[in-house]
């Protein structure tokens, strides 16, 4: 092969292999960088206004209400604050809200009623004052005009031609590069200025700092337990990498995650073979499967995948736990959450801790009764 | 006239040569011993590494209680087989349809087959119906995606008695993937976001957590579709010269033709039952075989396909575990990635020669 070829396969290559492994610089460091630096995000403090810059790397102005829009800034990036109405894309938003303090300012969702478990947002829709704006991936813009939002916090960048057409501002609230633990905490930080509520957002991330302060403190020497998360979807097997924040968190809580090897920006595939040698090493799974859909004991979830039914946790020594429908919308209780897991991973330093967010699988599902009423 | 289009109408004279001279001994040896190579490294390389005794002691000793017995009886092996026949499967399906129609943009699912699977699966996956066959778990997709396929097998061959022209029966093949299609797309929009995650890797097509039983079906049913295949080599011969040429030597065509499409689709849709669909190999790898052996006989074109296809899977699918492992990447990525410029490669090599 002549060398310039050589050349043009070996950059090709290392181009690929920098795009797909790009995330691993970002966690790979020994120190975090904070969450207002992490990707796009950025707050700053100017004399009369705040400037955000968001997920998709758009400036946008924060001005007090009735206050006088900075010069450089499309009338669709000023946004009055406090923001007074707000559709969210994402129920990690709406607990943001309600962290915030502000979970009445919500009046777009894109899930119906009956797929939230949150009491504030089914109140939300049954006094009217929630609507349904259509799947995140197909929203219904007609919906959303008529809900006269201050604000639609997505994750889609697609839909910011067409509301600036109908003069409603956007912020992108997702990045690729922020998935550690410290973005988990610090978003509320990100979001509250939006609100004028930048106290409340400092309350929750040092409430939840001092939940990790406590994991730390009551995990200190104990045996670590090896622990793994993730599940066999159709023959493919998708886990939550090393650089997610719950593989941060269990390695804070004294453990060992038994993919920290692994990087990537949310669940990612992996070999089964891969899955199925660090399954018989490990002491915990949890799954992504709720009891809705199938983790309703070992025996289900090795009926459905035989291939899982090898590894330890599964067997009689082993623990399985799927998380309650909940989990995935309480995100402003993520002290909570976190002490949930510490104390899944660590039942003897926290004896009598009651499971909110998870649910430890029996052996076999319970036997109906015959004939019941 | 493109270089595909030149072989597919290569004059009567190429078809009578003798069937192997020592080039084409030498492609079929060098494509054989490859294969044999490839399968060994998917067997040798995983994710997990072990030392090649302790592998072949595992191979050996199949009922040994350890975790590398247990990886290579359960995993490595059905993947590597699986992975083999598919590939072979996809590119004798594709080249027996780049003859019927003499077209040679024509792959496997041209026909509708893959869409047929795909809206089976799609209801099995994005509606509660599969809650009422909770027994067929976990073969319930693969059953699935079978039905799909041979549903559209069925109809094709049913429209095909009724339709001489082959350009009717493609474009009756592009609606019926049209018409899966949509009632895909609509069980998608209405589906929870939680089973279209399963469903979305279904699509992608993988020969990963292939069990044994699903193996052994490919082997024997593919095994009899494809030596079957290999007795329609001289009537195929004669319908690359135009089905009045080849009814004048005796062939019965509207057989042939009702022959020639089961078997393409039924070969296309046990892949796709087992492993989704994967891309790329049933377009791409006919042209390789002829390019690389530069002929149209199909006598020495349907195994060579055949072998060559089971090379190209076998070595994109290593290359799909290994590269960024131990995460995977899209088979269907891989096949085209590496494939199309290869293809571009032969053809621009083929061009330039002439």
């Amino acid at each position: 092969m002549k060398v310039m070829e050589k050349i043009t396969i070996f950059s090709l290559m290392l181009t690929l292999i920098t795009v797909l492994g790009g995330c691993d610089k970002e966690v790979g460091t020994t120190e975090k960088r904070s969450f207002m630096n992490i990707g796009e995000f950025s707050v700053n403090r100017k004399q009369d206004y705040t400037e955000v810059r968001d997920g998709a790397g758009r400036k946008l102005a924060l001005i007090p209400r009735g206050g006088k829009a900075p010069e450089g800034f499309a009338p669709t990036s000023v946004i009055e604050t406090p923001v007074r109405r707000v559709v969210a894309y994402r129920a990690f938003e709406v607990d943001i809200l309600a962290a915030l303090g502000v979970p009445e300012t919500l009046v777009g969702v894109t899930d119906p009623q009956e797929k939230w478990v949150r009491d504030d947002v089914r109140r939300g829709f049954d006094e009217g004052r929630i609507a349904y704006v259509g799947q995140s991936f197909k929203i219904d813009f007609e919906r959303i005009k008529a809900q006269h939002p201050d604000l639609v916090m997505t994750w889609d960048p697609s839909i910011i031609p067409m509301m600036d057409s109908l003069g409603i501002p956007v912020v992108v609230t997702t990045t690729p590069v922020a998935t550690c633990l410290n973005t988990h905490m610090r978003f509320v930080e990100f979001i509250a200025p939006f609100f004028g509520r930048e106290a409340q957002g400092k309350a929750y991330f040092e409430q939840v700092a001092a939940a990790l302060q406590e994991i730390r403190d009551r995990t200190q020497g104990l045996p670590p337990p090896k622990a793994m998360w993730g599940d066999i979807y159709e023959k493919r097997v998708l886990v939550e990498p090393g650089n997610a924040w719950v593989a941060e968190l269990i390695g804070l809580a004294q453990s060992h995650y038994l993919f920290n090897d692994i990087y990537g920006t949310s669940c990612i595939e992996i070999s089964t073979e891969r899955f199925i040698y660090s399954g018989k090493d490990a002491d915990l799974y949890f799954t992504y499967r709720t009891p809705d859909w199938g983790a309703t004991s070992k025996a289900a979830l090795a009926r459905q995948n035989p291939l899982i039914a090898q590894i330890r946790p599964l067997g009689p020594e082993g623990h399985v736990y799927a998380p309650l429908p909940g989990y995935s919308q309480s995100s402003d209780q993520l002290d909570q959450i976190l002490i949930d897991i510490a104390a899944i991973l660590h039942p003897q330093a926290f004896p009598g801790h009651p499971m909110r967010f998870f649910v430890e699988l029996p052996d076999t599902d319970p036997v109906k009764q015959a004939g019941g009423a | 006239m493109s270089v595909t289009a030149q072989a597919l109408s290569e004059p009567r004279a190429a078809l009578t040569q003798p069937r192997f001279n020592n080039r084409r001994a030498s492609v079929f040896v060098a494509l054989a011993v490859l294969l044999v190579v490839f399968m060994l490294l998917n067997l040798r390389i995983g994710s997990i590494s072990y030392p090649v005794e302790q592998l072949l002691d595992a191979l050996f000793h199949p009922s040994a209680q350890d975790d590398v017995a247990y990886i290579v009886w359960n995993i490595r092996l059905p993947r590597t087989v699986a992975a083999a026949l598919g590939g072979a499967f996809l590119a004798v399906s594709g080249l027996l349809l780049q003859v019927y129609f003499r077209n040679p943009i024509v792959g496997p699912f041209i026909l509708g087959i893959s869409s047929g699977s795909t809206v089976m699966v799609s209801l099995v996956m994005l509606t509660s119906i599969g809650l009422g066959f909770s027994g067929f778990a976990p073969y319930l997709n693969t059953l699935a995606s079978c039905l799909g396929a041979y549903a559209v097998t069925a109809i094709i061959v049913a429209i095909a008695v009724r339709v001489q022209n082959g350009v009717t029966l493609l474009i009756a093949g592009l609606m019926m993937g049209f018409l899966c299609g949509a009632f895909t797309s609509i069980l998608t929009a209405l589906a929870e976001k939680e089973s279209i995650k399963g469903f979305v890797l279904w699509q992608m097509g993988s020969f990963s957590g292939l069990k044994w039983v699903e193996v052994w079906v490919m082997v024997v049913c593919g095994g009899a579709l494809l030596a079957s295949t290999y007795l329609m080599s001289k009537p195929l011969n004669a319908l690359l010269l135009g089905e009045e040429y080849a009814a004048s030597m005796g062939v019965n065509i509207r057989r042939c033709r009702l022959l020639l499409l089961f078997l393409s689709s039924s070969l296309a849709g046990l892949v796709t039952a087992m492993a989704g669909p994967v891309a790329f190999i049933g377009l791409a790898v006919p042209h390789m075989a002829r390019l690389s052996l530069g002929t149209s006989d199909n006598r020495v074109l349907l195994p060579a396909a055949g072998l060559l296809g089971s090379l190209v899977t076998s070595l994109c699918d290593l290359i799909a575990r290994m590269w960024l492992s131990p995460v995977e990447l899209p088979l269907s990525a891989i096949t085209a990635f590496f494939g199309a410029p290869l293809v571009l490669y032969l053809l621009l090599k083929k061009g330039m020669k002439s």
